[in-house]
């Protein structure tokens, strides 16, 4: 019985193993080809360079315009933390309300809020481009981190209802019961329950406020707000040649942090709930 | 605001304040963009009225005049904006119905990168600018058999712009008719132009439709550079960029001749304009004409963005000129004696226009239709283009 | 009444930002579908021009709209198999799991990543890794990149490399499935098969749920693997143009503006459907901890 469970232990183990080889290999490619010389990232694409090279981190992190990674770096981080707190705090708020409250047109703005995420966005970019200017807030960073704090990301509003939706229905009653206002029911009982979507949703927006391109290009004028990713996209500019290797190396650089947070975030995931907190 | 890397970033700011210090009430902020995005936000920017003074532009510069956001410099011509020194072909490149709309900052033209090293290994005599397009097809052929297979004599250009343009003119013919408001050629001289890439890509002389793809446009990745293929188009201020990829020598050629000669003209990479509606026009054209003809200007920003306007500039940088930058100005020289040929006016509705070309050359090359399948829907869609902008142009 | 001003206490962020920041711009671009906007100067009332345009005359339309569709048809049931699949296996306590977690996780990272697109691109090419691997079981495999017919596979599998994104939500889901249910029913002798199909599926079905209505409405907005994977302009042949870039090509290449937001406004039509069924489906399938008669 212990040697069958072993087996079963074992294939396990072998299958995602195999599986997660095929997963990382591209990564694995540009990570490999980030010490390779320029010249050979194409011409010589295995795994193992044959000349090692540290010319493309030294040369990627000069950055553009006197603005070096570093810099790039700090701006997304600070975009990106500021979005994460604002996400979570809007988006979960929103989530109890329509998840757990009850008030007049609730279905309509749901419906509303639904809609946001079906409209392509290259349609109202112009428009709140427009709302944005005549704020005066083009060239800051506020246009992509208040949005945040508003609940525009319809998504994780989504992700905590359905997340909420599934807890039993008992623990909210019986607070009710006990007298429980209902902002003490959200903040005793129902967000620590739902520490996995906090978490799921604190590393999704890390890492799309991290690798949002378009939005960046349009409202970020000055190079001292550039952030990774436009520093990546000029590393790649058509009107000159391409650093594929300068590309490669500083690629590895951003995506760096967010596996960091990731790797150690994710264990919150997993522990979750365990079944004592329903009594 | 302007498109490109960090170095050229750092030559133009170094080049404001070299401006500033010359004209201490005025000040300049730089914002330079990467290529990828430079047009959205441009786009972003007019349509929320908030546009820089002066932005940079390329080939679609009647595209934004037809709508009014561009500046016109005519009133400023021998007023602040000296340009006598720039050759007509330029002027005419940034000339929009007789108004002068922009001033270049990169002149260049299109040219066959060719790889001696190829040739010679294929026991082939470098052509010299006489050669016609019989030459040509001849010395792709012999290029494939004498190297064999993943050996080929150039890359396709058949869906580019530029050079199918170059073509017509040789014929006498262009794109776009300016004078009459139409297109300025026929679907036969389109399924002409299809043909004769498609009887060479069938003989395996030149690239085939997936190689296109994959290495047709880049420096990093094109077969010219590993030796594998002799020619390619390319316009003439990249050639750096591919010579620095290689051992092999590589030189530029003027293309193949027709019926009326090469049709080449000196042309405009990337040209400056006013904003239509800045509140600065008399310093905007002060400082072009800077860009344009200050010397210590020139030296610093060199060939970045292509070759300087105006031939008196180009004399200023051509004493300490790199050996590539030599060979480039003889190329330039070399075309700037062309006479007759037509001035380039560039289609209203380019983007579109330009991407309709792509297509129905690449259903050509992957042999989606047949040659006279893909032209006519090509002039069919290209004629309904052109009438919606020259609508909107009204 | 106290109960609709806790309610909307609780919205008041959201409201204020779909009031301020999302109002606006949707009601402007659906005014812009019915002009001809050209982004530089004024837009021009036109009424149904460019909708009737777009169904009659626009062969790109037809194209572009057929290629998302099997975008999403084969995309988003294999990222939710895998990520179902891997989300199970990993959920039963192996050593290591956040290492083989976050490897897992890794790829849907680097979405618009040019970097991972110029790998993707080297792998597939024509005589890449991948085809060399083939090649040794004797299959002669197109150019997965360069092909105009193949490429759209290169880009689903890119798409579905990505399913890490997917799977994580599922292991919060899965995660919240209290274990004594899996231990009594073990007692009881149920099988594991059976234990998939009775606790595992329903008690996740709320999250399942929402994998599936996010996946669909994202998929078929699928913009950039199209922009670095193919050529940036919906080619070779246009086999990259997916709708979102076609819009978008239509409203700032070619100027466009007002046919690109009818064609936006078409496109959340049909998600907008797409969407209602899924949802008019819930009943069906979905078990909620707040509803009565759900599995306990």
């Amino acid at each position: 019985m212990a040697y069958r469970l072993r087996f079963t232990h074992f294939i396990r183990y072998l299958v995602v193993s195999l599986f997660g080889i095929l997963m990382i290999y591209p990564i694995l490619w540009l990570i490999s080809s980030s010490f390779k010389p320029n010249m050979d990232i194409f011409s010589h694409p295995g795994l193992i360079p044959a000349k090692l090279t540290l010319q493309n981190y030294i040369q990627g992190w000069k950055g553009i315009s006197g603005y070096t990674f570093r810099h790039f770096l700090v701006n997304s981080a600070t975009i990106s933390i500021l979005a994460v707190i604002g996400n979570v705090v809007s988006c979960s708020l929103a989530a109890y309300a329509f998840a757990k409250l009850d008030f007049k047109f609730k279905n309509f703005w749901f419906a509303m809020m639904l809609m946001t995420l079906m409209l392509p966005f290259q349609v109202t970019l112009i428009p709140q481009y427009i709302v944005f200017h005549s704020l005066g807030w083009v060239n800051t960073f506020l246009p992509l981190i208040v949005p945040k704090w508003l609940g525009v990301d319809a998504f994780f509003i989504m992700l905590m209802v359905q997340f909420i939706r599934a807890l039993p229905h008992e623990l909210h009653e019986s607070a009710v019961i006990d007298g429980c206002g209902q902002a003490q029911i959200y903040f005793r009982i129902v967000m620590p329950l739902c520490v996995p979507a906090i978490i799921t949703t604190s590393i999704f927006t890390f890492y799309w406020t991290w690798d949002d391109f378009f939005s960046q290009i349009i409202y970020l004028s000055h190079p001292k707000l550039f952030t990774v990713t436009i520093g990546l996209r000029a590393l790649v500019d058509a009107s000159s040649s391409s650093d594929w290797g300068s590309l490669m190396a500083m690629s590895v650089v951003t995506i760096a942090p967010v596996i960091i947070i990731f790797l150690f975030l994710q264990k919150y995931i997993v522990e979750g709930i365990s079944t004592t907190g329903l009594k | 605001m302007w498109w490109g890397d960090q170095a050229r970033a750092d030559l133009t700011n170094q080049m404001f304040k070299l401006y500033e210090e010359k004209h201490p009430n005025i000040k300049i902020v730089g914002e330079t963009s990467p290529f990828d995005g430079y047009f959205d936000k441009l786009n972003t920017l007019l349509a929320s009225g908030s546009a820089p003074d002066i932005f940079a532009l390329g080939s679609n510069i009647p595209d934004y005049v037809s709508k009014n956001v561009v500046l016109d410099l005519t009133p400023y011509v021998g007023k602040g904006l000296d340009v006598s020194n720039v050759p007509a072909s330029l002027i005419d490149f940034n000339t929009v119905d007789g108004k002068m709309y922009g001033v270049t900052t990169g002149g260049n033209a299109r040219a066959f990168a060719v790889n001696t090293s190829v040739l010679e290994k294929a026991g082939i005599d470098v052509p010299n600018e006489s050669w016609t397009w019989d030459d040509f097809a001849q010395i792709n052929g012999r290029v494939t058999q004498k190297l064999g297979k993943g050996y080929y004599g150039s890359y396709d250009p058949s869906g580019s712009y530029e050079e199918f343009e170059t073509w017509l003119k040789q014929r006498g013919k262009v794109i776009y008719d300016n004078e009459q408001k139409k297109l300025g050629f026929q679907p036969a001289d389109a399924a002409e132009w299809f043909q004769m890439w498609s009887d060479m890509r069938k003989s395996g002389a030149i690239v085939t439709a997936e190689e296109q793809v994959t290495s047709g446009t880049d420096a990093s990745k094109s077969l010219i550079t590993q030796g594998k293929v002799a020619m390619l188009v390319i316009p003439s201020n990249q050639l750096a960029s591919y010579q620095k990829m290689t051992q092999d020598k590589l030189i530029l050629l003027p293309y193949p001749n027709g019926p009326q000669g090469n049709g080449l003209a000196v042309q405009s990479g990337a040209s400056i304009v006013g904003y239509a509606k800045t509140e600065h026009a008399q310093e905007v054209a002060s400082l072009m004409d800077f860009w344009l003809n200050d010397p210590e200007a020139i030296k610093i920003l060199g060939t970045n963005r292509g070759v300087p306007a105006s031939t008196k500039m180009i004399d200023v940088l051509r004493a300490d000129a790199s050996a590539e930058d030599q060979i480039i100005y003889d190329y330039l020289d070399l075309i700037g004696k062309n006479t007759n040929v037509k001035a380039t006016i560039n289609i209203p509705g380019y983007n579109e226009f330009a991407q309709l070309l792509m297509t129905a050359s690449q259903q050509v090359a992957f042999g989606k239709t047949s040659i006279q399948d893909a032209v006519n829907p090509f002039y069919e869609q290209a004629q309904k283009v052109l009438d919606i902008n020259l609508k909107t142009a009204q | 009444m106290r109960k609709n001003v806790t309610g909307y206490m609780f919205l008041l962020p959201w409201l204020i930002g779909f009031l301020c920041l999302a109002v606006g711009p949707i009601m402007a671009s659906l005014y812009l579908s019915f002009t001809d906007y050209n982004l530089l100067e004024r837009p021009v009332w036109s009424g149904w021009n460019n909708y009737r345009n777009i169904f009659t005359k626009d062969g790109s339309f037809t194209h572009s709209l057929g290629l998302t569709f099997k975008y999403v048809l084969l995309s988003v049931p294999l990222r939710l198999v895998f990520a179902l699949a891997i989300a199970m296996v990993l959920n039963k306590g192996l050593k290591m799991l956040g290492i083989y977690r976050t490897i897992y996780y890794i790829p849907s990272l680097l979405g618009g990543s040019v970097a991972i697109a110029e790998v993707w691109k080297a792998i597939f090419a024509g005589n890449g890794i991948f085809n060399r691997f083939l090649s040794t079981f004797n299959i002669h495999a197109p150019d997965w990149i360069s092909n105009p017919f193949y490429l759209i596979y290169s880009i689903i599998a890119l798409s579905v490399w990505q399913f890490g994104s997917s799977m994580v939500i599922f292991l919060a889901g899965l995660k919240q499935i209290p274990n004594e249910i899996y231990e009594a029913s073990n007692v009881d002798g149920v099988g594991k098969l059976r234990q998939f199909f009775q606790i595992t599926l329903p008690l996740l079905s709320p999250v399942l749920f929402f994998n599936l209505v996010m996946n669909i409405i994202s998929s078929f907005q699928v913009f950039t693997p199209g922009v670095v994977i193919g050529d940036g302009r919906g080619g070779p042949l246009q086999s990259t143009l997916f709708y979102a870039l076609y819009l978008y090509q239509q409203g700032f290449s070619y100027f466009n503006m007002g046919y690109a937001s009818a064609l936006a406004w078409i496109m959340l039509v049909i998600i907008g459907i797409f969407t209602m069924v899924v949802f008019g489906t819930q009943k069906y399938w979905v078990f909620y901890g707040d509803e009565k008669g759900g599995k306990k």
